[in-house]
């Protein structure tokens, strides 16, 4: 234990120095006076001494040196235990309020918590998908159609034209996704192949964990197959093995040496869709210029986005001469913000826009908490300001204890961040599906300890210097409570505030509920229930041809009927939500369309003519394909309702003769098939929906399947079938329609369940400040209600008075939060479908809501008002 | 005859004196005058700075006190640290004193 000796107080520089020459003058004469003694004259010994002393001048400038660095010491020394006591005060004041303490805390960290999670995944998702070298200046290179969301990746030709005329691009790396048919022990698996450059790896500054990534030799047409590993493919299918090098797999009939493992690293290249980045293999150079890859580029230091922009828009008209996909489509270049899609992107920052407004309440939460404190402690503070105590101090106390709290918080926040960011990872809806690699990093605790100190100060300020601005005398006399208007005005403001906040959380949560209801209740089209789909992918290594492999697969859809239990199989080249685009101007024949009736963008389907029956969707008009013969009609073709109504509103739309682009042969309508609405929620809805029959290529290979079994039995009887059939043939993708459907409103569920979840916490902190506000309103005012009392108002008239005072603030905050949800509903837009951002029965329930939980929150201090006894009030103080 | 003394010495030699108790300035310049017999004569105006300079290390504190005849001296005295220094410097100079002599000492080129 240091010992702390009295000191005086801090010694200004003078002081110092009159202490060295008062020093040195007392040893000069000491030592002048042994010389006296010794028999000397008095001016003799002086200058002996002085003399023998040495060289003065220097002494006494070293020593004060000296001094005012050990004097520099001592005060950092004093200020650091200063702040030590003061600390260690403010801890044992926080906590002789533990309930206090625990709500703030609690308050603090479930908002700090929810923050700092979400502000990972976005930072991660939407702000940095690249985490790769220089990854601030790569972009994903897209061709896109005109007027819509729908991007290409785009050919090998376009990238090797860039490569050659693009000066904004210091590399381009093409990533090819492809799949493979893996043959193993266990029956046959589908494996995500990525083709890429021998230097893709060294761009993306990542090195193997295991043996060597591919080389430009690799990519030599000629040059023996070689395969680096995915990581998590290596671990799941592999076991992590290091002795992997030199070993071989056959992908596809080809046999491939492994060289390498991919690092951990890789599985964060944008582009994984369903499947992962399993395989990569070096893509040919010089290779297929009709392949298309997705295509990430490296924009030359010093040129911006904007720049490579206006560059790519001026190609495009260059190069339309060498390449036909430039005239069909516009460059467009993303950067990694705008990756994760439009969709994504602005669910992740509504998610976040919420978030943070729930941080708010939770901030205005702890402000009400400490403002609640710091007035129950007006008397002692009014006490110690009469008995000297500096407003600074007062204040800074206040502000160490809010401090704590913060910290406290922050911690805690950090410490919750983890599993909860662990809970969004589990429950993620497939099209988040990159959340899967979201992890917390070092900057996270960063963040949430920045949050809970920053917040914590903010809540702490105001009531601090409130609380420090007190005037003793009306303290100590107790009537400040109701004179002290300057505090009850913060506190109103305050809910009022936290009221609107909550109130457009509620709006927002109500509005995608009520949307995904709305969604919910949409027909269907076609029957979903005992609908089963799978994928057969037919290697065509194994089945060259297209005549063979229809053959097998009308093989397989045989076999299937006969399985017992299903009641009707069929074929399609997709199956809703998951069928192919068709772009091209509609055209129709014996009609000429304005700029405004041309629809370009299509839903897409090849179908076997027992499709419809299969799926459930009725033909409204017309019949179905023709079932004859091994490839079906030529040049006919299905509309769906909403194409019908539209071009015949009065009907007769079976007969007529349409094409898609201006070239090729009209195909006749034949049928008019029902709507099928719930088309997925991407950019395929609304869309018009074609039908084509089935082409003979073995376009169909996706079994659609009415059966009485359930989707897993199925799935399990139909890999048996085909591991009879041929084991060498994969099924993917098996899954019940209701599956399907779910799974495409998966995003806008999980955001829906998130909302609710930031709406109701915001509804009990509301409600839990307007409690507390109350509460302490009772009991300060509790002399006042009971002169009321005694002067004969009846406790009825109590309580009311106590829930006007408390609902003043929600209606106002109510009407304000009204306001804002008006305003900011359009940001909400993405996420809604089939509901206006304004709907006006959602903002009414709301309100409503909101008002019955302030009357709620306002009842028991109202009550406990009422039954006041006079008396015992009056005595009260 | 006064030997020149090595500028780590000082320190060593200060707080020896210490040791025997809180003293000041010159009282200290006295004592290591009387025990090296006159042999050290240490220069005051470096005694002071040493002092001044172990304070700054922390390993003498000073306080200003009354003198045996009624005057106002700054007396010093050890700190833990400066004893735990003072122990383990005096090993280390008796070392090295050893060590010198073997060498000084030495009766033949190769002995």
């Amino acid at each position: 234990m240091t010992r702390r000796r009295f000191r005086f107080p801090w010694r200004p520089r003078q002081r110092i120095a009159v202490e060295v020459d008062d020093e040195l003058a007392f040893h000069l004469e000491a030592r002048t006076a042994e010389y006296q003694r010794l028999g000397l004259t008095a001016e003799r010994a002086a200058a002996r001494a002085r003399q023998e002393f040495g060289d003065l001048e220097r002494a006494r400038r070293y020593c004060l040196e000296q001094d005012l660095a050990s004097e520099r010491r001592l005060r950092w020394t004093d200020r650091l235990s200063d702040l030590a006591s003061d600390l260690r005060i403010a801890a044992r004041r926080v906590r002789r309020h533990p309930a206090l303490l625990a709500l703030s805390v609690g308050t603090l960290a479930v908002g700090i918590a929810a923050a700092t999670a979400f502000w990972t995944v976005v930072h991660q998702l939407v702000l940095n998908p690249f985490p790769f070298s220089g990854g601030d200046r790569a972009v994903a290179v897209y061709h896109s159609l005109e007027k819509s969301d729908v991007r290409l990746t785009p050919r090998l030709g376009a990238v090797a034209l860039w490569r050659q005329h693009a000066t904004s691009f210091e590399a381009l790396e093409p990533i090819e996704h492809g799949s493979a048919v893996m043959v193993g022990s266990d029956g046959s698996e589908l494996v995500g192949i990525r083709r890429v450059t021998g230097t893709l790896f060294n761009r993306l500054g990542i090195s193997p964990v295991v043996g060597r990534a591919l080389s430009l030799d690799d990519q030599d047409p000629g040059a023996p197959p070689v395969a680096v590993l995915g990581h998590a493919f290596w671990q799941r299918r592999f076991g992590a093995d290091p002795t992997v090098t030199g070993r071989t797999m056959v992908l596809d009939s080809t046999r491939y040496t492994i060289v390498g493992v991919a690092p951990r690293e890789a599985e964060r290249l944008p582009g994984a869709w369903r499947r992962g980045h399993d395989v990569f293999v070096p893509l040919p150079e010089p290779g297929d210029a009709r392949i298309s890859a997705f295509t990430l580029a490296w924009l030359r230091p010093g040129v911006t986005l904007a720049q490579a922009r206006s560059e790519m828009a001026v190609l495009d008209g260059r190069l339309a001469s060498l390449d036909e996909s430039f005239t069909r489509y516009a460059t467009r270049l993303y950067s990694g913000r705008d990756l994760a899609g439009p969709r994504n992107t602005r669910t992740l920052l509504i998610l976040l826009g919420a978030v943070s407004l729930l941080l708010v309440i939770a901030g205005a939460n702890v402000a009400h908490l400490q403002l609640g404190r710091d007035l129950a402690r007006l008397p002692e503070h009014a006490m110690r300001s009469a008995l000297g105590a500096r407003r600074s101090q007062l204040i800074s106390q206040g502000l160490l204890e809010s401090l704590l709290v913060g910290l406290a918080g922050g911690v805690l926040g950090l410490l919750l961040a983890g599993p909860l960011l662990r809970f969004l990872v589990e429950s993620r809806p497939p099209a988040l599906d990159a959340l899967a690699n979201v992890r917390l990093e070092p900057v996270a605790v960063a963040v949430s300890l920045g949050l809970g100190l920053g917040l914590a100060l903010a809540a702490g300020l105001i009531p601090a210097w409130q609380a420090a601005r007190a005037a003793p005398a009306a303290l100590l006399h107790g009537t400040w409570a109701t004179e002290h208007r300057g505090g009850r005005r913060l506190r109103e403001l305050l809910l009022v505030a936290e009221v609107s906040i909550s109130l457009v959380l509620l709006v927002g949560a109500g509005l995608v509920a009520r949307s995904l209801w709305k969604l919910g209740s949409l027909p269907l089209g076609l029957e979903p229930d005992g609908l089963v789909t799978a994928a057969v992918e037919v290697p065509a290594w194994r089945y060259p041809g297209a005549e063979t492999q229809e053959a097998f697969l009308r093989q397989v859809s045989e076999a299937v009927s006969a399985l017992p239990g299903v009641l009707h199989a069929s074929r399609a080249s997709g199956v809703p939500p998951q069928t192919g685009i068709t772009f091209g101007a509609l055209e129709i024949a014996g009609r000429t369309l304005g700029e405004a009736e041309t629809e370009s963008f299509f839903a897409s389907q090849s179908v076997l003519p027992d499709y419809f029956l299969a799926a459930g969707i009725p033909i409204l008009e017309g019949r179905s394909f023709d079932p004859r013969g091994t490839s079906g009609e030529p040049n006919v073709i299905i509309v769906s309702r909403a194409l019908a109504r539209r071009y015949w509103p009065g009907g007769g739309a079976v007969g007529q003769r349409i094409r898609i682009g201006s070239e090729g042969p009209w195909q006749e309508i034949v049928g008019v098939a029902e709507d099928v609405p719930a088309l997925g929620l991407g950019e395929l809805r609304g869309a018009l929906h074609l039908y084509s029959p089935h082409s003979g290529r073995a376009d169909e290979n996706v079994l659609v399947v009415r059966t009485t079994m359930s989707a897993d039995r199925f799935e399990l009887r139909v890999r048996e079938l085909l591991r009879t059939l041929d084991p060498a043939v994969p099924v993917q993708r098996v899954a019940s329609l209701p599956a399907l459907l779910e799974e495409s409103t998966s995003t806008e569920r999980f955001s829906s369940w998130l909302l609710g979840g930031f709406a109701g916490f915001a509804t009990l902190l509301f409600a839990g400040g307007l409690f507390g506000v109350l509460s302490q309103a009772v009991a300060l005012r509790t002399r006042e209600i009971g002169v009321r009392v005694a002067l004969g108002a009846d406790p009825g008239r109590v309580r009311r008075l106590i829930v006007r005072q408390g609902l003043r603030p929600a209606l106002l905050g109510v009407v304000v939060g009204l306001a804002g949800s008006w305003f900011a509903g359009r940001l909400l837009a993405a996420l809604l479908h089939e509901i206006s951002p304004r709907d006006g029965l959602t903002f009414a329930a709301a309100a409503l809501l909101t008002v019955l939980v302030s009357v709620v929150a306002a009842w028991l201090p109202a009550r406990r008002a009422s039954r006041l006894e006079p008396v015992r009030a009056l005595r009260a103080d | 005859m006064p030997v020149d003394l090595p500028s780590g010495s000082v320190d060593i030699l200060l707080l020896k004196a210490l040791s025997w108790g809180p003293m000041h300035g010159y009282a200290a310049s006295n004592w290591i005058r009387a025990r090296s017999g006159g042999a050290l004569l240490l220069e005051d105006a470096a005694l002071y700075q040493g002092l001044h300079r172990l304070e700054r290390l922390g390993q003498v504190e000073s306080e200003w006190g009354t003198s045996e005849n009624n005057r106002r001296a700054r007396f010093y005295r050890l700190t833990p640290a400066g004893r735990r220094r003072l122990r383990s410097e005096t090993e280390t100079w008796r070392d090295v004193a050893q060590a010198l002599f073997r060498v000084l000492d030495a009766r033949s080129a190769d002995s």
